[in-house]
């Protein structure tokens, strides 16, 4: 603040440099100014600017990804549930024996058919390869009694167009009775439910199907329980990863025997027997710890 | 300032034709190259991109503008986020009649005069300056050299008589007119020539010994 220059009045032409961007005092004042926005306040900022337009359109964003796999996802998980409950549920239009031996042995076989062979669902379709062209057509007994079942029929003559016929008439007959096995297959399932525990091979009046009821062992310990009421139990020894249990019912199809598990969470896993030699070969459709060769014990 | 007062601001000051609706920009290079008003229509527009260079190109300014209005740093701080926050609330109805600027920094002049009346609601605005003229960076080191002339003019400006100032940082720091610091100030433009020549004046007093 000293000498006369520094003194003197304000003047345009000072003013005028500054106004253009010129002049000692911007320069100066650039000079000294060199703060900064702190970071945290440029987060702060940005981040409050962010969240004023961002949200809406991520939501509509992530709403569009996610559409169209969401519905794939969706159909697929619906069909594959409807196929496999219609596999499961659909009636057999009547029990297909096979009839490669000998007649008589088809009639015995129809007689000891159990009550519940008639409403239970049908067999998975790959179940059918074995079939023989020779078929004996049962119409469904299941409601009733066991005492009240008629007299086997004669054995099946060889395929004709007169049996074939005959097999069609009693389709028909079917048909009417197919109403109210709904409710008699919620029921046995109830009823199969509740008899998980192996009843005494005493209280059950035949066999049926050809595998003998009994006990049989696997080289894992597994036990396998075949009953003559038309039931099996899988049972795992201590520690064992499947489920320690698993019952259901029997099923008889040509040289093999299905198991339908009790458990809907194991319904959609198919089992099936076959005998190979003395034992018994027990496959499963879903890569089941239960699957193995049993012996009997 | 209330919101509504910061979203109808409608200067009508120099804008041109292609900044109020600017082509979109393909990249980060073509927003920097857009005007400000042109960014601050694509942030409207949920481009956030366009709001980051924006606030690139305006935040260390207006930082700057409140410190040397005397505020300390957790004020300035405070006055800062309130700012770019009313600004982030009016980016629906925000309309380029005026440079981007002139909003920001009417903005911000309003933000910092509400502050000074809650703080001394009875004071005339012009007795402000000694309370503020206390440089924070007062410390041994920063008197020396380069560090000692920077505060110096610091103090000078915060020195001023507030109108003074305020003109002078609207200019210096905001980049503002004559004409579009004379609106804000509700003045003539000749008054503003005025306040900027007399404060030229003072700091070129106030610092004569070190920058002749």
């Amino acid at each position: 603040m000293s000498g006369p220059e520094n003194r003197r009045p304000p003047d345009d032409h000072e003013l005028d440099e500054f106004l253009a961007g010129g002049g000692p005092h911007r320069a100066r004042y650039r000079a000294a100014s060199t703060e900064q926005a702190p970071a945290a306040l440029d987060a702060a900022v940005l981040a409050q600017a962010r969240a004023a337009v961002t949200p809406p359109a991520l939501r509509r964003r992530a709403a569009r990804r996610w559409r169209l796999p969401l519905s794939i996802a969706a159909t697929l998980l619906l069909s594959v549930g409807l196929v496999s409950r219609v596999q499961r549920e659909a009636p057999p239009p009547a029990i297909v024996a096979q009839a490669k031996s000998a007649p008589g042995e088809a009639a015995g076989l129809r007689a000891s058919a159990p009550d519940t062979l008639a409403a239970a669902p049908a067999p998975p379709a790959r179940a059918e390869a074995p079939r023989s062209e020779k078929r004996i057509v049962v119409a469904p007994q299941a409601a009733r009694p066991r005492e009240a079942l008629p007299p086997p029929p004669p054995p099946p003559p060889p395929a004709t167009a007169e049996a074939e016929a005959e097999a069609e008439a009693q389709g028909a007959a079917l048909a009417q009775a197919r109403a109210g096995q709904s409710e008699r297959r919620r029921a046995e399932a109830a009823q199969a439910r509740a008899a998980a525990p192996m009843p005494p091979a005493a209280q059950v009046p035949a066999p049926p199907s050809g595998f003998a009821a009994g006990h049989y062992r696997s080289a894992q310990d597994f036990e396998l329980q075949l009953s003559d009421d038309g039931r099996f139990r899988l049972a795992a020894p201590p520690g064992a990863s499947p489920p320690p249990v698993l019952t259901g019912r029997r099923r008889r199809e040509g040289d093999a025997e299905w198991l339908l598990p009790d458990d809907a969470a194991d319904a959609s896993c198919r089992y099936s027997l076959r005998r190979e030699g003395d034992a018994l070969d027990l496959q499963s459709s879903c890569g089941s710890a239960w699957a193995g060769r049993y012996w009997p014990r | 300032m209330t919101e509504s007062a910061a979203a109808d601001f409608t200067a009508t000051a120099g804008l041109a034709d292609d900044a109020a609706m600017p082509p979109p920009p393909a990249d980060d290079a073509a927003a920097d190259a857009l005007a400000d008003e042109g960014l601050m229509l694509r942030y409207a527009g949920g481009d956030m991109a366009a709001f980051e260079t924006l606030y690139r190109r305006h935040k260390d300014a207006l930082w700057r503008y409140f410190l040397r209005h005397g505020c300390d740093e957790a004020t300035a701080g405070e006055l800062f986020q309130d700012v770019w926050a009313r600004l982030i609330g009016a980016r629906a109805t925000y309309r380029p009649q005026a440079r981007f600027a002139t909003w920001l920094y009417t903005l911000a002049q309003h933000r910092l005069i509400d502050h000074w009346r809650a703080q001394r609601p009875h004071d005339d605005l012009d007795a402000h300056e000694p309370a503020l003229a206390a440089p924070e960076q007062a410390t041994p080191a920063a008197r020396a050299g380069q560090a000692e002339q920077a505060g110096r003019l610091r103090r000078a400006i915060a020195a001023l008589p507030a109108e003074q100032r305020s003109a002078f940082l609207l200019q210096a720091e905001g980049g503002l007119t004559l004409e579009e610091i004379a609106r804000q100030q509700g003045v003539g433009r000749e008054t503003v020539k005025s306040r900027l020549r007399y404060a030229l004046a003072k700091l070129r007093q106030e610092l004569a010994d070190v920058w002749p």
